[in-house]
Order: structure tokens, then sequence, then C-alpha cells
């Protein structure tokens, strides 16, 4: 070395510069993040990162009770953030779902968010959707106007969520205030006659008080298939940042639409009709609403651990007649791939009346601290949860005779048909019902045994009880009997255990085991006493991941392999004559799960999610002739790829650009009630893209450009034995929206 | 202590800066006021989130990263993101007040104690008169301090302190403040001088001196005892 020697630097510099990262921005939209400095190995935290209209990347979840990093939860978990769902125009939860991958939909008595799968699981809609960790039990259209991010954990998980979760959950985090003033607006525009606003307002009202407000209101005529959907959510928090943080909020939405209408399979495939015109009629309906308050304390005590208490109760309706058309004839002749044109024949049949009404209550608490026992350190995690749950369901009564759909010609779509006959909509009665109460413990602790090494160990004890009802009519109408059925489970066990090896602040590797179970009457049906009498359905996952931070934490990758199995599944054999079923069914589903999410330098941000299901298979069933030959078969709406993508580019301080992809390999309906796929008709393959551009007006206002399925690709989005669903059609929309 | 830090933002960097900063969205500075000091602000300031006031923050921060000094004297464990404001024709003064103790940024995700005010000035002192920053350093002692552009001057948050009113030209500075780990000032700048004694001493003896050695175990120990990280 030759030269004058480098000056010296002081310790604290020395300490300190080299730890240092100041965390760079985007050029344009991402907020002002602290600086902050911390001793090595610590990586310096970017705040404003749980700000998720910001970034599509969050290294925080509340999907595991309390708060968590990303990193400590030993299975696989996908985020769509806020900004995701802004920039791909995700309006309801059911699009912002077909962003994540492996989740698949059914089509029953018409598409809301209705049975969806996840890892070839059902992921009852009166079970596995939650709201801030509490169940969300209707099935009616979810808007995502008061969402601050979607949060899906994939594989069995009653150790934290009770009942359920089989193939996983989906939690939807709303909106809460913030110490800041914050307005954010847009008003929206675009084909089908769609006009829709949004505000997000939040205020900070004094030192440690901020009230947030969200309004939404969308209309849409898409060519017959309406959309009329209008939501409000005020907030208000008091102690924000103190030992003792509360909050209360209200929460409404209501929807009136006319839904897409159900298409036949033609040639063994989705129908062939554009995804744009519609062959309902405007007798059609899908109503629904949400309304809940909400409450919540959140204590912080002085070591750094936090137990929050939630408190919602709310009522969730939903009321759908809608239509299905299928394919007579062309010109005389049978209708083919080959020769359907305007003058196919469409007949239309009219799907069963449903309508349900949900009224629950719930208070959850959840505790999470740090402790040094044994010279370990332990995050324990514990918590309780109580639920009152009553639910409704109605018929048409049996003496209103229903009006027919007259049948109508694929070239006259929107035909404004008037039913046929006297019965212009369902008279709803009372079909049965039911009351539930349950309770439910958890503990979980996470032992750090060396600086690398952790492991997990949690357990859940919950007792459920439920009373189900029936209601008997005769012909004219007198109600002539009510049955009931007790269900009674005093003790139910979940477990999960897991290790977790850490070399670094950027990686994390796992192995876990979690297990779920479901009982009779767990989505609130009727359950006959056979039902009752048997015990449990149980399941199970195991899974090896890994969770990799790059590019300094900017950018991170996440990948599960897993095995997630039905062990013991309830088999209604037709010839069985006991006082309760067996439980000799079994299926598994095994795969891999990747996620990439972050920045991939200062100007391009990535999402990816992707999905390979090489193995779902119905293992062992019951001893009926359908269910004995539905052994060894794939299991349906589980298809072996489903991916989704998304890329920003922003091009100059004014410009983003961005665009995305979803889609997913061959997929196939249930076949009947066992659970196998349809061999008689399929929805093939598809990738639908989005695209997207945003111009900055001026620092607060932005115009944004956006084209949906840009090829009016058409797919079978929810798929039912006799008929499919196609995703929408192209839809373009322009924003205009004021941010300050 | 009051600490003047030498050309922090190079010549070059400052130019930059207020190129950027003079095209900004400037406005009244009451909006990040406390109540009393409401009362006596009088200047304007960039909205924090505006893209002029991002792009000096990066720079700021960069300058800050490369000063040993600063980081001897503030032992930094959150540095709040540079604010700007700017004294001149109406708005033109700043009365005694003290900073608020916590500084809430946006978002609502974090806050900052403020241990230590900093104030980096922007404007050559020839560009304006008056506008001199007025600290009071203990009771009836006050400094006052105006600086070349790019130098800063670091007090404790504790002090009250104004700006003189400018009376020609306009004063554009970059202020922010910073949480410590070390929360106590007596405790700071014993620290700070036994970082830059034994600075001198390592100069003359090398790190290898078993005096040395020990001596920086006692201000690593020190910290260890003082600092909450």
């Amino acid at each position: 070395m030759s030269g004058a020697p480098a000056p010296l630097l002081p310790f604290g510099a020395l300490m300190l510069a080299a730890s240092v990262g100041w965390a760079q921005e985007a050029p344009a939209p991402a907020p002002t993040t602290v600086a902050q400095v911390e001793f090595k190995p610590v990586l310096v935290e970017e705040r404003g990162e749980n700000h998720g209209k910001d970034s599509l990347r969050t290294k925080k979840t509340s999907i595991g009770k309390g708060t968590q990093d990303l990193r400590d939860i030993p299975q696989s978990v996908n985020v769509i953030t806020e900004k995701l769902i802004d920039d791909a125009r995700l309006d309801t939860l059911k699009e912002a779902l077909h962003y994540t991958a492996g989740i698949t939909f059914s089509a029953t008595e018409n598409g809301t968010d209705q049975d969806i799968r996840i890892r070839g699981f059902p992921a009852a809609t009166t079970g596995d959707l939650l709201i801030d960790g509490m169940r969300d039990p209707s099935q009616y259209e979810r808007d995502t106007f008061n969402m601050e991010r979607i949060e899906v954990m994939r594989g069995s998980a009653s150790m934290i969520f009770g009942r359920g979760s089989t193939g996983g959950v989906v939690n939807q985090v709303t909106k809460k205030p913030m110490l800041v003033d914050q307005m954010d607006t847009a008003v929206q525009a675009g084909t089908g006659g769609l006009v829709r606003g949004t505000v997000d307002f939040n205020k900070r009202t004094g030192e440690e008080t901020a009230l947030r407000l969200n309004a939404m209101a969308t209309k849409a005529g898409n060519g017959g298939a309406r959309v009329e959907r209008n939501g409000i959510a005020p907030s208000y928090s008091w102690g924000l940042g103190t030992r003792n943080e509360f909050n209360v909020g209200l929460f409404h939405l209501n929807t009136n639409n006319v839904p897409r209408n159900a298409v036949g399979y033609l040639g063994g495939n989705v129908a062939p009709t554009n995804p744009l015109d519609f062959y309902g009629t405007p007798s059609d309906s899908m109503d629904g609403s949400a309304t809940y308050a909400s409450a919540m304390h959140l204590h912080r005590f002085a070591g750094g651990g936090e137990l929050r208490t939630q408190l919602r109760t709310g009522t969730f309706k939903r009321a759908q007649w809608s239509s299905v058309a299928r394919f007579g004839t062309t010109l005389g002749e049978p209708t083919t791939r080959g020769n359907v044109g305007d003058a196919t024949i469409l007949t239309r049949g009219s799907l069963t009346p449903r309508k349900d009404k949900y009224d629950t209550t719930m208070l959850q608490s959840d505790y999470s601290n740090q402790f040094g026992w044994f010279g370990l350190r332990h995050d324990v995690l514990a918590g309780i949860d109580v639920a009152r749950e009553e639910a409704v369901r109605f018929q048409n009564a049996s003496w209103n005779v229903l009006g027919t759909r007259p049948p109508t010609t694929v070239g006259t779509p929107d035909d404004g048909a008037t039913l046929t006959g006297t019965g212009r909509g369902p008279l709803y009665r009372e079909s049965s019902n039911y009351k539930g109460r349950s309770l439910g413990l958890y503990a979980q602790d996470m032992v750090q045994l060396s600086p690398t090494w952790k492991v997990v160990g949690g357990v859940r004890w919950d007792r459920f009880q439920a009373t189900t009802g029936q209601l008997t009519y005769d012909t004219a109408g007198a109600l002539t009997g009510r049955p009931t059925t007790e269900v009674r489970f005093p003790s139910l066990w979940s477990y999960r255990a897991g290790v977790l090896y850490q070399p670094d602040a950027a990686s994390s590797y796992y192995v876990s085991y979690g297990t779920s179970f479901n009982t009779a009457a767990d989505t609130y049906q009727f359950t006959t006493q056979q039902n009752a009498n048997t015990p449990p359905e149980k399941s199970r996952n195991i899974e090896a991941g890994a969770k990799l931070d790059w590019l300094d934490g900017k950018l991170s990758t996440r990948a599960a392999i897993f095995r997630t199995e039905k062990f013991h599944e309830r088999t209604t054999d037709a010839d069985f004559a006991g006082t309760a079923f067996t439980l000799s069914g079994q299926r598994h589903s095994a795969g891999i799960e990747l996620d990439v999410v972050g920045r991939l330098g200062p100007q391009w941000e990535v999402y990816v999610s992707y999905s390979f299901i090489p193995t779902a298979k119905i293992d062992a069933a019951g001893s009926a002739a359908n269910a004995q030959a539905s052994i060894g078969q794939r299991v349906g709406l589980t298809p072996r790829h489903t991916a989704a993508a998304w890329l920003g580019y922003q091009v100059d301080p004014q410009w983003r650009v961005a665009g995305g992809v979803h889609g997913a390999s061959e997929n196939f309906a249930l076949q009947g009630s066992t659970g196998a796929a349809q061999r008689t008709a399929r929805a093939g393959g598809y990738a639908s893209v989005d695209l997207m551009a945003e111009y900055k007006a001026t620092p607060d206002l932005f115009v944004q450009f956006n084209v949906n399925n840009v090829a009016n690709r058409i797919y079978g989005d929810q798929l039912y034995p006799g008929f499919a669903i196609q995703g929408p059609g192209r839809a373009a929309t322009v924003s205009v929206a004021y941010r300050y | 202590m009051l600490l003047e830090l030498r050309a922090v933002l190079a010549p070059d960097e400052v130019a930059a800066g207020r190129r950027v900063l003079d095209a900004g969205p400037w406005s009244d500075g009451r909006v990040t006021a406390g109540e009393q000091a409401m009362l006596s602000k009088r200047n304007e300031q960039l909205p924090e989130s505006c893209d002029a006031a991002r792009q000096v923050q990066q720079l700021v921060l960069r300058g800050l990263e490369r000063n040993a000094e600063f980081f001897s004297a503030t032992l930094p464990r959150h540095i709040a993101p540079p604010l700007f404001n700017r004294y001149s024709g109406e708005t033109n003064t700043f009365g005694d007040h003290v900073d608020a103790a916590i500084r809430f940024l946006p978002g609502g995700a974090m806050r900052v104690r403020t241990d230590i005010s900093c104030t980096l000035f922007l404007s050559e002192p020839d560009e304006y008169d008056g506008g001199e920053l007025v600290v009071e350093e203990a009771a009836g002692i006050t400094r006052r301090v105006k600086l070349r552009a790019g130098d800063m001057v670091v007090y404790p948050g504790t002090s009250v302190h104004r700006v003189e009113p400018v009376t020609r030209g306009a004063r554009v500075a970059s202020f922010f403040w910073i949480q410590s780990m070390v929360r106590s000032q007596e405790r700071r700048r014993l620290l700070f001088d036994m970082d830059n004694r034994l600075r001198d001493l390592r100069s003359r003896l090398g790190d290898a001196d078993p005096a040395i050695v020990g001596l920086t175990g006692t201000y690593h120990n020190l910290l260890r005892h003082w600092a909450d990280v």
C-alpha cells in the first residue's frame, strides 16, 4: 500500500455508517420512508411498506393472528395489496383472487364468490373467508373498496382459525384510520356503461385520533348483466400509537345485480359465445348485503407484547335467481362447434332460487408477546374466540309456480324477454335454519433455539354446538313440521408444528405440519342426525418451503412444496343404514407454489404467483358405485397449473405502465357428488391479459387507463357439471384519481 | 451541545438541490406546527411528500451518510424525513418555540422522538439579511447561527429557538429531527468527546495499543449501557 493513510473514522461512525440504509424510493408514487439506522445484522426496515397503496409487497401479515413477519409463518402465504387492486382494477374479491395462484371457482346457482377452491379443496365461503380474521359468512359479491390487502394462507390451519380451512383461508384486511391527512378519490368510466366512484378519506383529528371514511358506488350495464353496488365504511380510532388503541367502525355494502348467465358446454368444451353477450333475462337477480359494526382494542405491553380484542356483529344476506342457456338446434340440425352461429337456438333454464341470511356476533382476543424463558427467546401467541352464529335459508314456496324463461338465439343477446307463466319471481319462505355457538382457545410458541433455528408448536381446542332445523310444508303452503337436529362436538383438537431455519435476515426455510377439521353443519347447513353423529372430517398439511429476500430486501421470493390430504372424509352412501356415516373417504393433493414480489430496481415492480399441482387424487371412497368409480380419478376444479403475474414500469416521473396475465391449464367441473373431475366436458387452458397505463398530471392528479382481458379471451371461469360461467370479456376503463 | 458540521453537501449538490426546491410547490408552514408554535410561525414549507421534497431528501440523506462526525455526535436511531422551509417576503420569521417532542410520520406507521434538531442551510449567508437561527443553549446564553450553504447545525431538541426575520432575500433550509440511540444529551456528549479523543490517540499510537483496545472497549461498554436499539 502506498500513499497517505486514510483518516481514521470515529467509532460511532464506523459502527453505524456501515449499517445504514436509506430506503431508496421509486421516482414517483411511493411514500416517504424513514431512513433508519440500526446495528447490523438487522436490516433497515422500510417503513410505509405496509401501506399497501404504494407497494405490491408487504413484509408483515396479520393472517396468523396478531402481527407477524411473513418469514415467521411456516406456511404458504400470498398477499394482494391495495396497490395491485388499484392497478389492475380488481373491484371485487373474486377478481382479486384471480391474481393468486391455486384458486378456482365453482358455479352453483350463480357466480358470487361461491365455492372457492384452494389446492383443490373447498374454501367454504361460509367459513374460510374472513374479514380481519373473523368469518365472513354469506355469498354476496364482495367489493374491494374497503380492503387494505387480501391475504391467502394455503394449507390446513385449524390451529389458528378453528373449523374449516382444509385448503386454506382468505383474509380481507379492512382499512383503518392513520395519523395522517390523506384523500384518495377516484371516478371511473368504462365499457359496458361502467361508472364507479370511490372515496378513501383519512383525517387526523388530533394528536392520537383519526377518522377514515371509505365509500363506493358502482353501476354498469354490461349488455344486460347489470351491476349496482354501493358501500360505505366509516371508522374512527383513538389512542393511535399509544399504549391503548381503540377503533370503532361500521360497514355497509349493498348489491343489486343481474348476474351473468351460465352457458351449457358445447362439444365437450366451454361454449364459444362472446363473453360480452348476455343471454339471461331482466328477471334474473343477485342481491346481497353485508352490514356490520366492529370494535377493536389493542393494548401494547411495555415489553413489546400486544393484546388485541375485536368484536364484530352483523347481518349478511343474499338472494339470487338466474338463467342457464343451453344449445338447441341450428337451422334444424344439432348444434356443433362447427355450425354454431347467430341462428343457433338457446333454450333457457332457471337455476334454483336461493336466499339466505346470516346473523353473526364474534369476539376474538389475541395475545402475542416475547419471553426469555429458560434462556431462550419465546414468541408466544395465544387467544380465545367466541362466536354466536345464526343462519336462515329460504326456498321458493312450492305453490308459487315460477315462470319459465323463453328460448332465444345466439344472434339476439339481451333480448329483454319476459317470463312465461304467472310466477314472476320467487316467493321465499324459510326452509331451514341454524343456530350455533362456538368457543376456541389456542396457544402457539415459537422458540428460538439458536440464532438460526426456531421451532413452532401450537395447539387449539374447539367446542362447537348447533341446532339445525328444517321446515316442512304441505302443498297448500301450511307448515307441517319442524324437525331439528342437535349437533354437539364438545372437544376438538387441532395442531401445528414446524421448524424454521433462518441463517440470515434475508432467508427463512421451514418445514411444517398442520391439521384441520370439518364438522357436520360447519357451513350453517341443516344436517341430518346421521350426519350430526358422525365425527368431524380430518385433514392435514405437510409442507416445506423457503422465503428469501433479495436486492437488499426489495424483492421477496417464496416457494413451498406441499401435500394436503383429507384423510377422514364423510362418505354418504346410498345403501347406508346406520346411526352415523363412516369416514372412509380420502383424497389428497400435492404440488408446489411460487411467489415473487417486490422491486427490480427503482423503476420495475413485479408480482408473480404460480401453483403447480401435478397430483390431486381421490384415494378412497364409500361403497356406492359412483364413489367406487371415482377412486384414482383426478379431483375436479384443480388445474395442474394456475398462474398470475403483474409487472409495472415507471417510464418517467409522469408515466407508469403495467401489465398482467392470469390463467390456468385445462380445468374440469366436479362430477356429481364425488368430487372427481367430470370427464364429459372440460374448460380449456387460458391466459387473460390485463394492461394499464397511468399518467400523473400533477403531483396529486392521476389518470389511469385499463384494458382487462385484452383479447376478449373466452374461458370457463366457474364450472359446473352441466354448464360454465365464462370469465368476463374485454373491458376498458379510464379513471381519474385525486390523491394527496 | 450545539455542533456545526461543515460541507455536509458539496457546492454542486447545493446548487442541484436548490434548482429542484426553487421550482417546488411551496405553501404556508403552519401545517406542521404544534398549537403554540402555530402562533409564531411565519414561513413557507414544501409538502413533505411532493416530488421536489423527495428528490432533495435523498440528496440530504446521502450527504449525512458520508459524514462521520454526524454519526459520532448524534448516534441516530431514526432520522425523520428531512423537510424544507423558506423565509422571505411576508412569511419571514419563526418566533421562540420548542419543537414538538414527538414527530408523527406520514402513514401513521412510525413516530420519532425529537432528541436532536438539525438545520441544513441551503442559501449562502450573503443571499439574505437576518434569518439567523437563535438557539438558547442554557438560561440566558444564546447562540446565533448563520452558516454557509451546505453546512449544518445540530442542537438538542429541548432548546428554545427562533429564526430572526429575514429582511432581504430568501433563506432556504432543510430541517429535520433525529431520535438518538442515546436519549440523554449529557451522555451523548460524553460519548462524542471520548470518540474524538480516542481518534486522536489512535492516530498516534495505532489501534493495536493495549490502552486503546481497553478504552475502545470502554466506549462500547458505555454505549451498550446507554443505548436503546
